[in-house]
């Protein structure tokens, strides 16, 4: 059975991704999705950056009406995550293998990010920079 | 079937089965922006959606939990 435990530190969780490939990667209304194989899925809903292995800085912004804009996320397609990390203030980093890196920040009045999983695993990022989570129930296949 | 977070600060309403977020109603404790807190819908494609059940940007599909008007009827399908 896939291991779906977060792990706390004193400032973070560290999500149960690492090691995973990312196998979908997709622009919905006012969010980048991004499916883990897993079976975690990150929506992300507030502006994100993304810095490439050359150090190249894109900032995508899930709400705007240019979609294309939001083509460079594409490049983490079949990459593998190597960690993961929801900072106890609500953001989100998302190291993948090849260097790549993916920060969401929290946001003051909406939520900008959330994790769900398999068993009803969901985590919230909430105004104002904190976090909600619903833990996994264990023998709950449901994603 | 309804499912507190572990730190209390919301609960989420959902048809049994129903995978991510889709066919939930998710009520959020209040803060600095939503002081009687807020209230998120998403429909049967994992979609959050506004108060007419559209999907759409943050500042419609976060809806206060004072909001005045007819509540949506929940969108989940028995």
């Amino acid at each position: 059975m896939t291991d779906l435990t977060l792990t706390e530190q004193s400032d973070r969780w560290l999500l149960p991704v690492a090691a995973q490939q990312v196998t979908r990667c997709c622009a919905d209304y006012a969010a980048v999705l991004l499916l883990i194989q897993n079976g975690i899925e990150f929506a992300i809903e507030a502006d994100f950056s993304l810095t490439l292995p050359t150090g190249q800085r894109h900032v995508l912004k899930p709400g705007d009406d240019d979609g294309l804009a939001l083509a460079p996320i594409l490049s983490v397609r079949r990459r593998n995550v190597a960690q993961g990390v929801a900072f106890k203030d609500g953001r989100l980093v998302l190291d993948i293998d090849d260097g790549s890196r993916i920060e969401v920040p929290a946001a003051r009045r909406y939520e900008s990010w959330n994790l769900t999983g398999p068993g009803g695993l969901l985590v919230v990022s909430t105004p104002g920079g904190d976090l909600s989570i619903w833990t996994a129930r264990h023998g709950d296949a449901r994603g | 079937m309804s499912r507190e977070s572990n730190n209390g600060k919301g609960i989420v309403f959902q048809w049994p089965g129903a995978y991510r977020n889709s066919d939930s109603i998710r009520i959020m404790e209040p803060d600095a922006d939503h002081p009687n807190g807020y209230v998120r819908i998403y429909n049967s494609h994992n979609q959050p959606v506004d108060f007419s059940l559209k999907p759409s940007g943050d500042d419609l599909t976060h809806i206060p939990e004072d909001e005045e008007g007819p509540f949506p009827d929940l969108p989940i399908e028995p």
